[in-house]
């Protein structure tokens, strides 16, 4: 193999590839990623069995060929170069893969490529297109609901159900869920259900910031995966065996108190709160009392920590039913706050004890549900 | 009028030793961490004839006793040792306190006869576990225990109301608790040698030098104490362990003692309205190694399927099932109080 690429071409697909790298394996191919020429161009993958990313990037081939490289070595001295042509030279005896750039040399020893997996492609399969920039909205306001922990795998997945003009993506952990729904521009003919790893679905995300193009998505057909396609880029990720809860039956139906608030307001007032809340399991306190002789509506945000002491916020609210007062992990609120993108954020509650469900006022495409802290009041 | 009974294990440390290690019986047995600093834990009733006793330099114990046998103490036995004790006093009272890992209080209602329990006690111990223990009944938890003092090993005692005084007078002033170096080296001004001497010093010139202490020391000597059997527990945890009769190995055995053990903690959690965060299952093999395990739970529980469940879940992942168990036991930690805060989960 012999190919020629900018520096900067090779560090950004090696950046796109990097997270699919496996951490700790005990199959070493697995901690690199491969280098191989593909009609013309350079091709970089990198996959962890769960995960797999392809990015191909523009080069002048010489020589066909591939192999694999530590991933951690070659993406640092790569990093650490100027942003100059390099050369890439295989000795294919040696599996040594020589770097030259400007005046800097590297000799780094590989594994030969066909130790490394095979990554499926987007077969001729029915494609499913979105927009990247719904498609990245989705996945922003969706996949940090999901569990981190593994105690139900199910939970560490974003349910993702394509159904003739629709999409709807919902995640939960057991404490909170996100519901987001958007509009298919091409109808499909058959219903399209998938549980995708958060962590995928995060990576479509992070690595489609300069998509232009519509995104493919493909179920395979026995559904054990789910492929993306962008310009360029390619993820398959393994899909996440099981029955998704049935979230829609998570969504209270009714409420006795809706609370209107600036959002950016409310996000000042947890910030500056959770700054007592952290020593208190992160508690923070929503007093919401509507307009009355007592004078406007308003919401009232606390904190207080046995240890550091107590903080209050008051912010404006239009408040519409029942007074209420309700306690929220601070953190929950802040992520939820943090992705919804309006300048109003809606809080329906039935009282301290049931779930408080959060909505961008202005849209109906969005619902998130959060289970409040238990207290003593 | 109350009745205390003062529960003292004899030479327990050692005495475990040769439950474990039947060859040691009859001989001077020192329980120590060999080194050149290290000090008699305990010494058995053959060692002590030689002078040796606890808290002394090993090397002197050394002297006294040059063919002692010293073995390196073994907290994980002592301590299970120690709670299948209790649990027997527990059998016979609800009201009990331990003091120490061989040391206890129990306190028998008035109508009950404590002199028969307290019999009834000694031989239960001896037959159920094999240990040897002096035990000794007043009314109040201090004439019991120098009661216990004065009649070890093996001993039993009981002091009839009224006579306490009379039974502490001629006792040497180091069998009064707090009665520490420092405290008779004060009392030397009035010459007290004996218990009784110590009530002849009046009141007033007693807590003139030793301030509330004064006032304690003459109403110890007179044998005077209305301390109360402290049973109660502001719990941090709680638990239930099984040591088994035999080693075990079959797993649907432990499985179901663990199920048993887990609605036991889930009655103790829902009796005062309490949570337990992480759920800790303890497994101890035959060889006394113990192992304490951990899971932390989603949401605070006072379920017993969910403590059975994280139990179980622990058991498959720590248990090394090529050796058998000598003892099981599910606790429930950090527990949340009824008023305390928690995350709810989502319904369904």
């Amino acid at each position: 193999m012999k190919v020629s690429c900018l520096q900067e071409n090779l560090a950004r697909g090696l950046s796109v590839v990097s997270r699919a790298v496996a951490a700790r394996s005990t199959l070493p191919v697995l901690g690199n990623v491969l280098i191989a020429t593909d009609q013309g161009r350079l091709k970089i993958a990198a996959t962890n069995l769960e995960l797999a990313v392809s990015c191909w990037i523009g080069a002048k081939v010489d020589e066909d060929g591939a192999t694999t490289i530590p991933a951690r070595t070659l993406i640092d001295f790569v990093n650490s170069l100027p942003p100059e042509r390099i050369d890439l030279a295989l000795n294919v005896k040696t599996q040594t893969l020589h770097l030259k750039c400007a005046r800097y040399d590297a000799n780094i020893k590989g594994i030969d490529a066909s130790e490394f997996p095979i990554i499926p492609t987007l077969g001729d399969g029915k494609r499913i297109e979105l927009e990247p920039e719904i498609l990245r909205e989705m996945i922003e306001q969706v996949s940090f609901a999901a569990a981190t922990d593994e105690s139900r795998p199910v939970l560490t997945g974003v349910i993702a159900k394509f159904e003739k003009d629709k999409v709807t993506f919902a995640a939960a952990d057991g404490f909170r869920l996100s519901v987001r729904h958007a509009t298919l521009t091409k109808p499909l003919e058959q219903p399209v259900h998938a549980i995708i790893p958060a962590k995928a679905l995060q990576e479509v995300g992070r690595v489609s910031g300069d998509q232009e193009e519509p995104i493919e998505i493909s179920v395979t057909e026995n559904r054990s995966q789910a492929l993306f396609r962008l310009t360029n880029i390619e993820i398959v990720s393994q899909l996440v065996d099981g029955i998704f809860p049935d979230f829609t039956r998570i969504i209270p139906e009714s409420h006795t108190t809706r609370t209107t608030v600036n959002t950016a307001e409310l996000q000042s007032a947890v910030k500056a709160s959770s700054v007592f809340a952290r020593e208190a399991m992160n508690t923070v306190r929503l007093q919401i009392a509507p307009a009355g002789e007592m004078g406007a509506g308003k919401m009232t945000i606390t904190a207080a920590s046995a240890e550091s002491g107590d903080n209050l916020g008051e912010i404006d609210a239009t408040v519409d039913g029942e007074p209420v007062e309700i306690a929220f992990n601070a953190r929950y609120l802040a992520d939820v706050l943090g992705v919804l993108h309006t300048p109003q954020v809606a809080l329906e509650t039935s009282g301290s004890a049931s779930p408080g469900v959060i909505k961008a006022v202005g849209r109906d495409d969005f619902t998130h549900v959060i289970m409040p802290m238990h207290i003593n009041k | 009028m109350r009745q205390i009974i003062h529960l003292d294990l004899d030479a327990f440390f050692a005495a475990v030793e040769v439950l474990l290690n039947p060859e040691l019986k009859d001989q001077p047995l020192i329980v120590a961490y060999d080194g050149a600093r290290s000090v008699v834990t305990t010494a058995s009733y053959p060692a002590r004839k030689f002078g040796v006793h606890s808290a002394m330099p090993l090397a002197r114990a050394r002297q006294l006793c040059p063919h002692a046998i010293v073995v390196p103490p073994r907290r994980h036995a002592y301590s299970e040792y120690s709670q299948r004790v209790m649990n027997i006093l527990r059998e016979h009272s609800p009201l009990v306190e331990q003091v120490s890992i061989d040391e206890a209080y129990v306190e028998i209602a008035p109508e009950r006869d404590a002199g028969e329990i307290a019999r009834a006690i000694q031989t239960q111990i001896k037959n159920e576990i094999g240990l040897d223990c002096t035990v000794a009944v007043a009314c109040n938890k201090l004439v019991s225990k120098v009661a216990c003092n004065a009649v070890k090993p093996r001993g039993f005692g009981v002091i009839a109301p009224g006579d306490e005084e009379k039974f502490l007078a001629p006792l040497a002033i180091e069998r009064l608790p707090g009665a520490g170096k420092a405290t008779r080296a004060k009392l030397a001004r009035w010459n007290v040698q004996t218990i009784g001497d110590l009530a002849r010093v009046p009141v007033n010139e007693l807590r003139a030098e030793f301030g509330k202490i004064g006032e304690y020391l003459h109403r110890a000597a007179r044998g005077l104490d209305d301390s109360p059997v402290v049973t109660e527990w502001n719990p941090k945890s709680v638990s239930r362990e099984n040591t088994f009769e035999r080693d075990v190995r079959e797993v649907a055995h432990i499985e179901k003692l663990i199920a048993e053990m887990s609605a036991g903690v889930a009655r103790d959690l829902a009796r005062e309205g309490y949570r337990a965060r992480p759920i800790v299952l303890k497994l101890r093999y035959g060889d006394f190694t113990t192992l304490t395990r951990q899971t932390p739970l989603r949401v605070p529980t006072a379920h017993a399927d969910e403590i059975r469940e994280r139990a179980l879940w622990l058991l498959r992942a720590h248990w090394n099932q090529k050796r058998a168990l000598r003892l099981v036991g599910v606790g429930a930690h950090n527990l949340i109080e009824p008023s305390g805060t928690w995350q709810m989960e989502l319904p369904g």
